[in-house]
């Protein structure tokens, strides 16, 4: 519990902040919208797999939260979509099923071997798939360029046996643009069996590109209204909340000109080569622009102006962004000439 | 900057009911309880879906540290369905039978059945069907006597004498979602032989009645239709065994006391059998556990002496039904009330020495209550009249010698029906080979 010291409106502060980094906050941008589109349409085909590509940051995640939320809405709330996050892991058979399961959300004794992992894991993909009578299951894979081409032949196995009993394992990979030199790698050794089945549909996902993209980001903020304690009372928008003394019909929406104009001027100024916005510094610039210069701050204004919002978006790490390439440890590589 | 790149009425924001990120540590929809599925067989299916091991089941189901898989095991399991299970003394038995509830007691399972009704109508071996197995079915329906091979494939059971011969099924060959099984032909055998029975005992009035044997030879009937009937009332409608048997326990000693019995017989006498018979547990005094009574004892008697007071008139009658009763009490002197009434003894029913109705453990195993246990009593009254029947004509029409006879007779047992409208049935089974041989 809050101390009685820290007042309401600074818990008020605190819960917002944490909703907006929350997956209880997505903003439905074009990018999601076109995605949520084609993966619709590959779970309409029953297609093996497709690749969602993008360079870091961009909201990749979300929108895999966001379209496995679409999914259940559009084909029903059993519908199964599995979300599975690879992390670093020794290549052995069961960890893949065991890390699997995981995701799948059952519990499994570490004493279990491969056999009996796999065997749990079909079992389970069985009953999920036919939870509804469209006899599918859908798994979304994070972070997919950590998977080793042992791990994508297993996946195979388990598609192969699926569709063997009428059922359809359509796996969606999110990884950033790694993946692709993973295709290429497989492509290169002859690995057709597995590029044939999983690398056919690649899908590159951006960040903000226009000044319409991000208008519409800025028109989700103003739909956006603040968290409170017991969430009773009457619902109060950011802007209202934030900045009170602003003018009444003043809107976030009316700051994307200068919201556009500041990150242009960065890139410029930074010589960053990459066009696209990745949403986590359009939410980040955001949200510093709510905390630091909101009524809640000693720098506090009455309403955001292009000095502030440069402030914020260079505070969010945005210039740090155009790492077109990053390796396999993380560390940056040589920028693509402009 | 245009208005009309955000079309109206758009949400733009998102919020997301995550839902439960609880994990599960197994996986089971009541739904793959597949129609006539035996316990047994939802316990395997649900082991091998969750990859558990059998210890690994009770450890989960029953809090169970330790399991290991027997026969006994499987035997408390494959009779019950999970609606309901016939009674087993297994005690992991009702806490799986509670976990895998439907909750429908409606659903078709085993009518309840005593030790000796399992005994004449359940196979005593876990048999399968192949064809069901590779499915990973078995049906409690299987393990009925009668049926010799399986309604569905139409092959014949196979019988398992032990675990290791059972072979192992695969997760993918035996999903319940993936296989669905057409029960529709098992439901057919269901109606057939045992609709609308809620509940099985089986009377044996002595140990001469092979119950493995003749279940054996019984046919695909409805189990209702099983001998003949005797006697029906409703559940509900007890007796008051003690005041009728008290009454028609006077009734017949007035008629034969001068006679036949003493010639100095008083209420004195009477009320001393009855209080015998029927107070040994003051705590039941109006309804006794029927474990507590003599009551079978006094209805041999009851019997014995309404039927000579019968043949009274009769001499050549009286003299063949004399030896009857001699063979029926086990001695000279049957009508003494030795067994009854005995100074001497605290425990009279311990003198057992009835050849043909001397089975006196019905008393002991039985623990209803007297008045609705009378048809234990009416079973008893009936054998002895029905064998009667037979054993006059073998001595008196067929000229058999009387010790003779008594060794053709045929063997005679009772099953006690309860329908789900409440009727109980009293059904007379007679083993008629045994004449023939």
């Amino acid at each position: 519990m809050y101390s009685t010291s820290y007042n309401k409106d600074h818990c008020t502060n605190e819960l917002t902040m944490t909703m907006l980094r929350s997956d209880d906050f997505i903003i439905y941008t074009k990018e999601i919208a076109d995605l949520e589109r084609s993966i619709m349409e590959i779970v309409m085909l029953g297609n093996c797999g497709a690749c969602v590509v993008s360079r870091p940051r961009c909201g990749k995640t979300t929108s895999m939260v966001y379209i496995s939320h679409s999914l259940k809405e559009h084909y029903g709330e059993n519908f199964p979509v599995v979300m599975w996050d690879i992390t670093d892991h020794a290549v052995t058979e069961k960890n893949f099923y065991s890390s699997l399961l995981t995701a799948l959300k059952v519990t499994h004794s570490a004493r279990a071997t491969a056999l009996e992992l796999k065997n749990r894991v079909l079992s389970e993909l069985v009953t999920l798939a036919c939870d509804t009578m469209f006899k599918k299951v859908v798994l979304m894979i994070d972070e997919a360029w950590r998977l080793d081409q042992k791990d994508f032949t297993w996946l195979m196995d388990l598609y192969n046996i699926l569709r063997r009993h009428g059922l359809q394992l359509i796996t969606v990979f999110f990884s950033t643009n790694e993946l692709l030199d993973l295709k290429k790698k497989f492509k290169a050794e002859g690995l057709d069996q597995i590029v044939e089945r999983f690398f056919l549909n690649i899908y590159p996902f951006h960040g903000v590109r226009d000044q319409g993209e991000l208008a519409i980001c800025m028109h989700a903020f103003d739909q956006m209204n603040i968290a409170t304690i017991a969430g009773s009372e009457e619902p109060v928008s950011l802007k209202d909340f934030y900045f009170p003394r602003a003018d009444k019909e003043k809107r976030f929406y009316d700051l994307t000109a200068t919201f556009w104009e500041a990150f242009t001027n960065i890139r410029v100024d930074n010589g960053m080569t990459v066009d696209d916005i990745p949403m986590e510094f359009v939410v980040g610039s955001f949200r510093i622009l709510l905390g630091c210069y909101g009524k809640l701050s000693n720098k506090s204004v009455v309403w955001p102006d292009y000095k502030v919002i440069h402030e914020s978006i260079l505070r969010s790490g945005y210039t740090e962004s155009d790492d077109e390439k990053r390796d396999f440890t993380g560390k940056k590589r040589i920028r693509k000439a402009p | 900057m245009k208005n009309e790149i955000l079309p109206e009425k758009r949400e733009y924001v998102k919020r997301l009911n995550n839902g439960s990120n609880t994990p599960s540590s197994y996986t089971w929809r009541k739904g793959w309880i597949r129609p006539y599925e035996s316990l047994y067989s939802v316990l395997r299916t649900f082991e091998r879906l969750n990859g558990f091991s059998t210890s690994g089941v009770f450890k989960m189901i029953c809090n169970k540290k330790q399991m290991t898989i027997d026969n006994g095991y499987i035997n408390a399991f494959i009779y019950c369905a999970c609606n309901g299970a016939i009674e087993t003394t297994h005690t992991s038995s009702k806490s799986v039978s509670e976990f895998f509830s439907t909750g429908d007691e409606n659903l078709p399972a085993f009518p309840e059945m005593n030790e000796k009704a399992q005994m004449l109508l359940l196979k005593e071996f876990y048999v399968i069907c192949p064809e069901c197995h590779k499915i990973g079915y078995h049906s409690w329906l299987f393990q009925y006597r009668t049926l010799k091979s399986c309604p569905i494939h139409h092959v014949p059971f196979e019988i398992l004498h032990g675990l290791s011969s059972e072979e192992k099924v695969g997760i993918m060959d035996s999903h319940p979602m993936l296989y669905e099984i057409d029960t529709k032909k098992i439901e057919d055998v269901y109606l057939k032989i045992l609709l609308n029975v809620k509940s099985v005992e089986f009377i044996t009035i002595n140990d001469y009645f092979n119950i493995r044997e003749y279940g054996e030879r019984l046919q695909m009937v409805p189990l209702l239709s099983l001998g003949e009937e005797i006697y029906r009332r409703a559940e509900s409608d007890c007796p008051d065994v003690e005041a009728e048997m008290s009454s028609r326990f006077r009734k017949v000693i007035g008629s034969v006391s001068n006679s036949i019995i003493s010639g100095q017989w008083t209420e004195e006498h009477s009320q001393n059998i009855l209080e015998d018979t029927f107070n040994r547990n003051r705590r039941h005094k109006k309804n006794p556990f029927f474990h507590d009574t003599l009551a079978t004892t006094l209805q041999i008697y009851i019997t014995l002496m309404e039927m000579k007071v019968q043949y009274a008139e009769e001499p050549t009658l009286n003299k063949v039904f004399h030896k009857y009763m001699c063979y029926v009490q086990g001695v000279y002197d049957p009508l003494k009330f030795r067994k009854l009434y005995h100074p001497y003894t605290s425990e009279p029913y311990t003198l057992r020495s009835t050849a043909n109705v001397y089975d006196l453990e019905l008393a002991f195993i039985n623990l209803a209550h007297l008045n609705e246990n009378d048809t234990t009593l009416v079973a008893i009254d009936d054998h002895i009249r029905f064998q009667w029947e037979r054993y006059r004509k073998l001595v008196m029409e067929d000229h058999i010698d009387e010790s003779k006879a008594v060794k053709k007779l045929p063997n005679v047992a009772y099953l006690c029906m309860t329908d789900k409208d409440g009727i109980i049935h009293l059904n007379r089974i007679v083993a008629e080979s045994v004449i023939e041989k």
